[in-house]
């Protein structure tokens, strides 16, 4: 009885909307810019955001580097110290700078780290050697690059194992920087390892820590690489370390700095989703414009309502089902184009400004059922709190003074 | 079974305008018996429309009570009354009141949908309403306004009686015809009136009040007379 009652209000209702299109359509319109901005906004941050923290993570969660701060020299007491830390499984000094080679006809910046490959390895569970392998600590002119380096823009390889390469590196000296031309042999090629942060392996050479100081010419340590046992342990490692260290060095981790972009990201998120709330509001009191005018339209139609036996609820619901058609029409229209405007938002990449090179990243965007469904609740809630004061309006209506409305 | 469909005792209808109180109906006491047909004929301005809609429940009288099939009214709640008028009740206005949108058999329907009735059941009995109300089955998928005003008036007769009601309440159903169109309403009225309903018709046209059982003449809010109709000048 009360389904076949809510089949009919339904009826009732499309055709009262079908009867004023353009206002309905316009309304319609207006509802669905809500969940568009909504769905566009909020699945393409949560896209880039969990492609971003996935590329750090994949830096090596359990990875801690420490960098000295101003004058301050990192020596083989504080190295033994740090590995003396509960929870560090492993500690090893690193060299680092930047230099050019040539691949194909393009020179490309390239980082260079000399240091314990095999440990880096360790820490970045996604670097893999595709060609050769590591070269062994007293191979000091032996290098693994990185993909990039190896293969062309056009994907073309360049360089194999074996090949020697050159490479101008900066080197810091008494008289400000200088430039250094060094050949290395490539022992082994990196896979492709994708766009990432603070670090991009694709662009970087892996030399052996002893190769920094007689191959480079870098005479102080550029930081020290901590690996800590489980992911679990780093927050307290990295607390161990400023006891220790105190303001003499600079402690990263890139647990940390997902949980800083985490945080970052859900901060943006709520200013995108309070964004689309103003778009939200908007449609609510255009739903209830467009209603507040069909009650007056049809004040004589709801007394005939009332007259025929039609209570107060009835009525209102079915003033109330107009509402709520609009709103189920507007939401699915706007998720759908919102998917799509992601899609398209999506595809036009996003530039991040690194200390290498500029890289465009382009992630999916994350259109999961919860966003959905708090999409969909909240156009319904638009459709509801518009249409709510004109249905109520429309269901005390006093008949006998309707019946006369003219 | 109780043999008075409605009564009405001592009803007074005032409305407050500003600080002025304008009293629209006084003492009114009336009681009609199941399957009368009566009429209650009077000036503009005499209170008929405001009788009508007390005993339709659509207005609730000042003071007084109004008992249909021996229930007091006075105390029920707006959902109540709205079952009652469902129920109880059918109307039929001067302007019909069809809802332009909707075809003959939507408008038609409409008090059954209040009781959740299946479709293929409603069709059923707007149909048999229909040709009771002396309209056509092939008007059902029509819109009002492809229908004269005597056939729109038959589709607000036949949406009235189509729940079987214990009494129909027609304000002025003539009022928007011609005289030969409302000849053949008042005629459909007697012949329903035949087949049991009871009728109560609000009305200024002395040739609409001829064709009914008795009227009653109601001045400045009260009831003032009751007389038997002149039969040979009823207008059907």
């Amino acid at each position: 009885m009360l389904a076949q009652f809510i089949v009919d209000v339904l009826r009732m209702a499309l055709k009262s909307l079908s009867e004023r299109k353009l206002r309905a359509t316009l309304t319609i319109v207006g509802i669905a810019i809500g969940p568009l901005a909504m769905v566009m906004m909020s699945s393409v941050v949560a896209g880039y955001s969990d492609y971003i923290v996935s590329q750090i993570e994949s830096l090596g969660q359990n990875l801690v580097v420490v960098f000295p701060r101003g004058e301050y020299e990192l020596t083989q007491r504080d190295l033994d110290v740090i590995r003396t830390i509960a929870g560090v499984k492993r500690a090893e000094p690193f060299y680092s700078t930047q230099g050019i080679i040539k691949v194909g006809g393009a020179e490309k910046q390239v980082f260079i780290y000399s240091t314990a490959i095999d440990m880096i390895l360790e820490a970045m569970g996604g670097l893999k050697i595709a060609q050769g392998s590591t070269p062994s600590e007293s191979e000091i002119i032996s290098a693994v690059v990185g993909h990039s380096i190896a293969f062309d823009d056009a994907k073309t390889q360049v360089y194999g194992v074996g090949d020697a390469i050159l490479i101008s590196t900066y080197v810091q000296g008494r008289n400000g920087i200088s430039i250094k031309r060094v050949s290395i042999v490539i022992s082994g090629i990196l896979e492709e390892f994708g766009g990432a942060f603070m670090l991009s392996p694709d662009s970087t050479v892996f030399m052996p820590l002893e190769s920094g100081r007689k191959v480079l010419g870098l005479n102080k340590w550029s930081g020290i690489l901590v690996l800590v046992e489980s992911v679990g342990l780093v927050n307290s490692v990295v607390s161990e370390l400023r006891n220790v260290f105190g303001n003499a060095v600079d402690i990263v981790s890139f647990q940390g700095i997902a949980d800083v972009v985490r945080s970052v990201v859900t901060a943006v998120d709520f200013i995108s989703f309070a964004t689309s709330l103003s778009a939200f509001a908007v449609a609510i009191a255009g739903v209830a414009s467009t209603m507040i005018t069909a009650v007056v339209e049809r004040i004589r139609e709801i007394a005939v309502m009332k007259a025929v036996g039609f209570t107060n609820t009835q009525v209102l619901v079915a003033i109330l089902a107009e509402g709520l058609i609009m709103s189920i029409i507007g939401g699915a229209i706007g998720i759908f184009t919102g998917a799509l405007g992601a899609y398209v938002l999506a595809s036009r990449g996003l530039e991040i400004r690194g200390m290498a090179a500029s890289i465009i990243i382009a992630a999916h965007p994350k259109i999961e059922p919860i966003l959905i469904a708090r999409t969909a609740l909240l156009t319904l809630l638009v459709g509801l709190a518009g249409g709510l004061f004109p249905a109520y309006k429309a269901a005390k209506i006093p008949p006998a003074l309707a019946l006369r409305y003219e | 079974m109780i043999n008075d469909v409605m009564r009405l005792v001592n009803v007074t209808k005032v409305y407050v305008i500003g600080i002025a109180k304008f009293k629209a109906l006084r003492d009114v006491n009336l009681t009609i018996p199941r399957g009368a047909f009566i009429a209650i004929m009077g000036p503009s301005g005499s209170g008929k429309t405001t009788l009508l809609n007390i005993m339709g429940l659509l207005d609730r009288p000042t003071s007084g009570k109004v008992y249909i099939n021996g229930l007091d009214t006075s105390k029920l709640s707006d959902k109540e009354v709205a079952r009652i008028r469902n129920e109880k009740i059918g109307f039929v206005f001067q302007q019909y009141n069809l809802i332009g949108r909707l075809t003959v058999l939507e408008n038609i329907e409409l008090p059954l949908i209040v009781r959740g009735i299946h479709r293929s059941k409603r069709i059923e009995l707007v149909k048999k309403a229909l040709i009771e109300a002396g309209g056509e089955v092939s008007w059902l998928n029509k819109r009002p306004s492809q229908l004269s005003g005597g056939q729109q008036q038959r589709v607000a007769i036949a949406r009235a009686i189509v729940t079987s009601p214990s009494i129909v309440l027609a304000d002025e159903p003539t009022g928007n015809l011609d005289t030969q169109t409302s000849g053949k309403v008042i005629k459909t009225f007697i012949d329903i009136n035949k087949l049991g309903n009871t009728i109560v018709v609000v009305t200024h046209n002395p040739e609409v009040a001829n064709c009914t059982q008795k009227i009653y003449v109601i001045r400045d809010g009260a009831i003032v007379g009751v007389r038997e109709p002149e039969r040979d000048k009823c207008i059907a």
